[in-house]
């Protein structure tokens, strides 16, 4: 790309996952993440942006919430485009349990706060009626009780259980 | 999938939880379990929880004899004629079934609602004397007097519903054996600066003057939840009274209750006393000018969309009605703005307070009422209470009280 073009363009950067994979996407779209806007200001994005805690298919997920949060170019929103934005973002975060906790982990390495809202506030609803068993297995969480500690602490609650 | 979400992003997720399953959550792991029960998550959950408050409704149904606690809706019109609400009126099977409810609802006498329009509280504390009051409600936090009129120490229990978990306080250190007969005024609220609770308690003795509990300053002693004691506050009481079981709100980190000069004093003046949970001083505001020198003013304070508000019981000759006053600017006498009358035709027994969405909720013949100050219209709204036991307070789902182990009533 000659440079006169260059300056008419937006401005690129370019995103390395933990597993190698590249991304280009435009400057002011990634800048959406708090953690990606300081390194920019930082001036640390010399050629390749690398984001180790995200796999290529995540951060594919994440570049895509990006375009779509990204500040317009022609000033405010419309309420129209809000509205229709908050569909997209339902839409969005209706994924697999696996795929949601890594987004709500990326939301977390990139401090993307509207993302992070987003999927902690469908993880809750996820979670919000299930059984103490279904969390261990969303979460793929050991249980370290011993038999006797849990049945004690479920027998001293017990209204939270029915 | 990531093996290992970091602490910070678990609680991102579980401080949007509801408490009942933030209790069974615990039993998920060891991290879980102490994680939930950290003040700094229980602190975080309460920021979330802030942002959905409810209407807590507090009644004695004396039919029942049963202490009601019932949450509603903080935004949306109180529920009223549960009947028509959820019943279709056109189908010929509803007539017969109304005659079985009527007939039911006679024989449980008294309240009855459809469950969908409100979630009942269990309350932990069997009343034992002829009283249940609430001082106040903080954080999802209440504070209840378990009380006799006249000369004995009541008690006092701070219970938080959401985690089921209530505590008894220990007796004053300012009691009948020790001081003899006295009627005693109550605040509740939070400490923000030192993230406690407190009650504060303001008793006047029998006195020496021909008007019993007239003499003033008060003694004044703080119970504090961090402590799990009674002190004695070392700022000097206001020279002022407040009235037994005069109303209170707690609103800008301080108690407020309405008060006037003793009797046996010249120039008789209303006022509004502060006390101030953080400094743990006393402070006054001025009455609307209108108000400030009647002798015998009904009065109680309320709060109306978070402004101080005032509802006087107005009698000049044959008018008899109440009135609703805000202080617009909070502390700024001047700014004290009448918003409307409550003229019913009828007599009124108390105003309970004022909702969101600016219904004014009130009692008349030990039957809860919504007026309408717009429309003045006043609608019955089916729930039969004894007058004095009314009371309406915000309330949220906390874990406040979680981390308590002593002077534990019930789990």
């Amino acid at each position: 790309m000659s440079s006169t073009l260059c300056c008419s363009f937006a401005k690129n950067v370019t995103l390395r996952s933990s597993d190698g994979q590249t991304f280009e996407v435009e400057e002011a779209a990634a800048q959406v993440s708090q953690t990606i806007k300081r390194m920019i200001e930082d001036g640390c994005t010399g050629s390749v942006i690398p984001v180790p805690n995200l796999t290529g298919p995540v951060l594919a997920l994440v570049i895509e919430y990006f375009k779509k949060h990204s500040p317009p170019s022609d000033g405010c929103p419309t309420a129209l485009l809000e509205m229709e934005i908050k569909d997209w973002d339902a839409k969005f975060v209706a994924v697999d349990n696996d795929t949601l906790l890594d987004l709500t982990l990326a939301a977390h390495y990139l401090e993307i706060q509207g993302l992070l809202d987003l999927t902690c506030h469908r993880v809750a609803d996820i979670l919000n009626d299930n059984s103490v068993e279904k969390i261990r297995e969303i979460f793929h969480i050991k249980n370290d009780f011993t038999p006797e500690e849990e049945a004690e602490e479920r027998s001293k609650i017990q209204w939270a259980f029915e | 999938m990531s093996e290992y979400l970091p602490n910070e992003a678990i609680i991102e997720i579980l401080s949007r939880l509801p408490v009942k399953s933030l209790m069974r959550f615990r039993c998920v792991c060891k991290t879980w379990y102490s994680l939930i029960s950290s003040p700094y998550f229980v602190a975080t959950h309460l920021n979330h929880a802030l942002s959905n408050p409810h209407l807590l409704l507090h009644h004695l149904d004396y039919q029942l004899n049963k202490e009601r606690f019932t949450l509603h809706s903080f935004d949306e019109p109180f529920p009223r004629n549960h009947f028509t609400k959820h019943l279709d009126y056109s189908s010929p099977a509803i007539h017969i079934l109304l005659l079985s409810l009527d007939q039911e609802i006679e024989e449980k006498g008294g309240f009855f609602a459809y469950p969908s329009d409100f979630i009942e509280l269990r309350c932990l504390h069997q009343r034992v004397n002829s009283f249940l009051y609430v001082v106040g409600s903080s954080n999802g936090l209440l504070c209840l007097a378990d009380d006799v009129f006249g000369n004995k120490v009541g008690l006092f229990v701070l219970w938080n519903p959401s985690i089921q978990k209530a505590i008894s306080l220990p007796e004053p250190n300012i009691g009948f054996r020790s001081y003899g007969s006295f009627i005693h005024s109550l605040g509740f609220g939070y400490d923000r600066k030192t993230d406690d609770y407190k009650l504060v308690r303001l008793v006047y003795l029998e006195g020496t003057t021909n008007i019993r509990f007239n003499d003033v300053p008060p003694l004044v002693e703080i119970y504090t939840l961090r402590t799990g004691a009674w002190r004695s506050v070392e700022a000097p009481g206001p020279p002022y009274v407040i009235e037994m079981w005069s109303s209170s709100v707690f609103l800008n980190g301080a108690v407020h209750w309405p008060a006037h000069t003793p009797r046996q004093q010249g120039a008789f003046r209303n006022v509004i006393v502060l006390f101030d949970m953080e400094d743990e001083a006393f402070l006054e505001v001025a009455m609307p000018k209108s108000l400030q020198g009647a002798e015998h003013l009904n009065v109680t304070v309320a709060t109306v969309d978070g402004l101080l508000a005032l509802v006087p019981f107005n009698e000049s000759g044959n008018e008899e009605f109440h009135s609703v006053w805000v202080m617009k600017e909070y502390g700024v006498a001047e700014s004290w703005t009448k918003l409307f009358d409550i003229d019913i035709g009828e007599r009124l027994e108390r105003v309970i307070g004022v909702t969101k969405n600016g219904e004014v909720l009130l009692t008349k013949a030990g039957k809860l009422f919504s007026y309408g100050p717009s429309s003045q219209q006043t609608l019955d709204l089916h729930i039969c209470g004894q007058t004095d036991s009314f009371s309406l307070d915000t309330y949220v789902e906390s874990l406040v009280l979680l981390n308590i182990t002593d002077g534990v009533l019930e789990n």
